[in-house]
């Protein structure tokens, strides 16, 4: 199955499945005039100021329809032989700065790169990733999640597929 | 805080970390996963008490009389505390195996910003937060610096009991000038965009709704508002509004703002403030379309009308009304509620409502029922008119707006005599007097009012449309004649003497049958009225004559 939106391009592996998601930005205060706003222009679903970019959420496992940006809502459905993979753009300001300095998407994610601390929340058993990355002078972070550690080397070979059949276009 | 300069070698590259060149920054090696094999004694008897309760399942409600964290949890959500499945104490507080990190102000000595040792490294938001008031919350992670200083343990308060330095996990809109990161330290929660609490944060929004609720004893915010003004004026939760049932948020019209209550609600705008609305006259708000319908926002508290009959509220665009005695509420809204304003409100001619608004039956128009008559709002030119009093009664006994008279095309207008009215409908007059109030129509109206009406001959009419014996006509009688119409005759006034000699003689059914003149002037014979089968005059000195 193949995934192309917002510049970003994945032929998904059998058995996978994917989102590529922009999430609607609040309105700029007085254009829709149908939010009322805190003292600092903020409305109950955010800011006008705030920049979305999009969020691919790429899974071995069918995923819910309700998941925050880094996966949660999914990874507490994860069983031993699940992973997911979360590409998150940041604003162009982001890219090449010394937190995204690496260029272009992993390619050889290794068990050692894994740590069951290196979670949004921590979930027995389960262990991730993130890869901070600048890929055709866009900022990403690569955030992948095992469903279990142990079988890490049961699983990267999916999530290096799925990795490798990503492609990630120029703005 | 210290905070790595720009410049600054990066800890993890300084270390040779393999996996930095692979674009993976956290500080290594990983802290432990298992903060609880390192936690304080007491840190263990509070995790083991409440995985104890969470073991129990033990319901939000049982919880509720049973912790201290009930007034930071109802203040923070208070219905998904109530209502949502699940532990009590694992809402609120987060305990130390729920995955997440503490709030800062939980290990920071009370201060909701990042620890000394950490840096601001990146944000999440979640929406419709009861924190900010309705608005979005941002949550701020604070990283450690590298290296890594501090170790993975619970927070060790009694409520938010979760992580510290365990994490190692960024957002990464902050600070991206730091690559090396270590777990996180805590969560700084604020209702300010994250790049104006820090100005090394970008705007790059990651939304997760899931976090909205959390909260910690240290994370009171009095928000300030004036619907939380008002609600403390009005005694809080042992006040007149009683518990907090759903927490202040947007109305949804970019005006207004709502926190609902146990006994009613309260609403604000800019325009008109903080306003209560409590018991049935909230109910009676809600069917009238609350605050976005013709009601509009309340503009003024409970107070009791004059009489002392009735709690009021008033409203942009109307009122609700409680009927002390029977209890029952209603509204009134927009157009109605000024027509009954300009006829007098609960004591004027209408009297009190008996109704809400409601689609007439037959379709055509709005309406509301009062006490002494009915306000129509027509659907063809939004006309508000109003019927009343014994026009009401006369309109109702021909049948009200499906009968032939139909719809009122204005309001009553009185007569210049001062004795009495009319009121203009679709399909006829009703005019009314000391001699009552009595509906005209068709050629009879036709004549009255080409006569001059109550102005006329005839004065105002004292009966009703009668029908003729033979079936071939009807009369309608006045203080001082009648009309008698037929399609054969036309429509002709009988008056002075020649009326009740006409009506002694038998009027239409006579041997004269019906009028086809009014009578006429003054000749040889004295004043002549030619009838269907004869003439008659009067003379002068009123003798009747037929010719």
């Amino acid at each position: 199955m193949r995934l192309d939106s917002h510049g970003i391009t994945t032929d998904l592996p059998a058995g996978w499945e994917g989102r590529i998601a922009l999430r609607r930005s609040p309105d700029p205060a007085g254009r829709s005039g149908f939010e009322t706003r805190s003292p600092e222009g903020v409305g109950p679903t955010g800011h006008p100021a705030e920049a979305a970019f999009p969020v691919a959420h790429l899974a071995n496992f069918p995923l819910p329809g309700d998941r925050g940006d880094f996966g949660s809502g999914a990874v507490d459905l994860m069983t031993a032989e699940d992973a997911l993979v979360v590409l998150a753009e940041y604003g162009p300001e982001c890219a090449g700065t010394p937190l995204f300095s690496h260029r272009g998407l992993p390619s050889a994610l290794r068990p050692d790169m894994f740590s069951g601390s290196a979670l949004q929340r921590a979930i027995p058993g389960q262990a991730g990733t993130q890869i901070w990355c600048t890929v055709a002078n866009r900022a990403f972070c690569v955030y992948v999640v095992l469903g279990r550690q142990a079988n890490a080397n049961r699983l990267l070979p999916q999530v290096r597929s799925t990795l490798s059949a990503t492609r990630i276009s120029a703005r | 805080m210290s905070l790595p300069t720009a410049t600054a070698p990066d800890p993890a590259a300084e270390r040779g970390a393999p996996l930095a060149a692979a674009g993976i920054h956290r500080d290594a090696p990983a802290t432990g996963a298992a903060p609880l094999g390192r936690a304080t004694f007491a840190q263990r008897v509070v995790q083991r008490f409440s995985d104890a309760l969470a073991g129990r399942r033990s319901s939000r409600r049982s919880f509720l009389t049973k912790t201290a964290v009930v007034g930071s949890a109802l203040a923070v959500g208070p219905l998904d505390f109530i209502l949502k499945p699940g532990t009590a104490y694992g809402y609120l507080c987060g305990t130390c195996t729920d995955g997440w990190t503490a709030f800062c102000c939980t290990v920071n000595n009370g201060r909701n910003a990042c620890p000394a040792g950490s840096f601001v490294a990146g944000w999440w938001k979640a929406d419709n937060a009861a924190y900010c008031c309705g608005s979005a919350r941002y949550i701020i992670d604070c990283n450690a610096t590298c290296p890594t200083q501090c170790q993975c343990r619970c927070g060790g308060n009694s409520c938010d009991n979760r992580r510290t330095c365990c994490n190692q996990f960024r957002y990464g809109q902050c600070h991206t000038e730091i690559a090396c990161y270590g777990p996180v330290v805590c969560r700084v929660a604020t209702c300010v965009p994250p790049w104006v609490y820090d100005k090394s944060c970008t705007t790059t929004v990651r939304t997760d709704n899931r976090t909205t609720d959390h909260g910690a004893p240290c994370l009171t915010k009095d928000c300030g508002s004036p619907i939380a003004k008002k609600y403390a004026a009005l005694g809080g939760p042992k006040g007149i509004m009683g518990a907090l049932v759903q927490a202040e948020h947007a109305v949804g019209d970019g005006r207004g703002r709502r926190a609902r209550y146990r006994n009613g609600n309260i609403y604000w705008t800019a325009s008109t403030g903080a306003r209560e609305v409590r018991a049935g006259r909230l109910s009676a708000y809600t069917t009238g379309g609350g605050p976005t319908g013709p009601l509009g926002y309340p503009t003024r508290d409970t107070f009791t009308s004059r009489d002392g009959a009735w709690l009021v509220n008033d409203t942009q665009y109307g009122r609700l009304l409680t009927h002390k005695s029977s209890k029952k509420s209603y509204y009134l809204a927009g157009g109605i509620f000024y027509k009954h304003q300009s006829l007098g409100g609960l004591t004027g001619v209408l009297g009190r409502p008996m109704g809400n608004q409601r689609r007439a039956k037959e379709g055509r128009s709005l309406c509301q029922d009062f006490a002494k008559g009915r306000i129509y709002v027509l659907d063809w030119n939004w006309a508000i008119v109003a019927i009343h009093g014994k026009v009401y009664d006369a309109h109702q006994a021909t049948g009200g707006v499906t009968g032939p008279l139909r719809y009122p095309l204005a309001d009553q207008v009185a007569s210049a005599d001062g004795r009495g009215g009319h009121q203009s409908f679709e399909g006829g007059r009703i005019y009314h007097s000391g001699a009552g109030a009595h509906a005209l129509r068709g050629p009879i109206l036709d004549k009255y009012l080409a006569d001059g009406a109550s102005a006329s001959v005839l004065g105002y009419p004292k009966g009703g449309h009668t029908k003729v014996g033979d079936g071939a006509g009807e009369y309608v009688l006045f203080e001082n004649g009648g009309l008698w119409s037929s399609p054969a005759s036309g429509t002709w006034r009988v008056h002075g003497r020649v009326l009740p000699w006409y009506l002694a003689r038998g009027g239409a059914l006579s041997d004269l049958g019906y009028p086809t003149s009014d009578l006429g002037g003054t000749g040889p014979q004295g004043r002549v009225q030619e009838f269907q089968h004869g003439s008659i005059a009067i003379a002068a000195d009123g003798t009747i004559t037929v010719l």
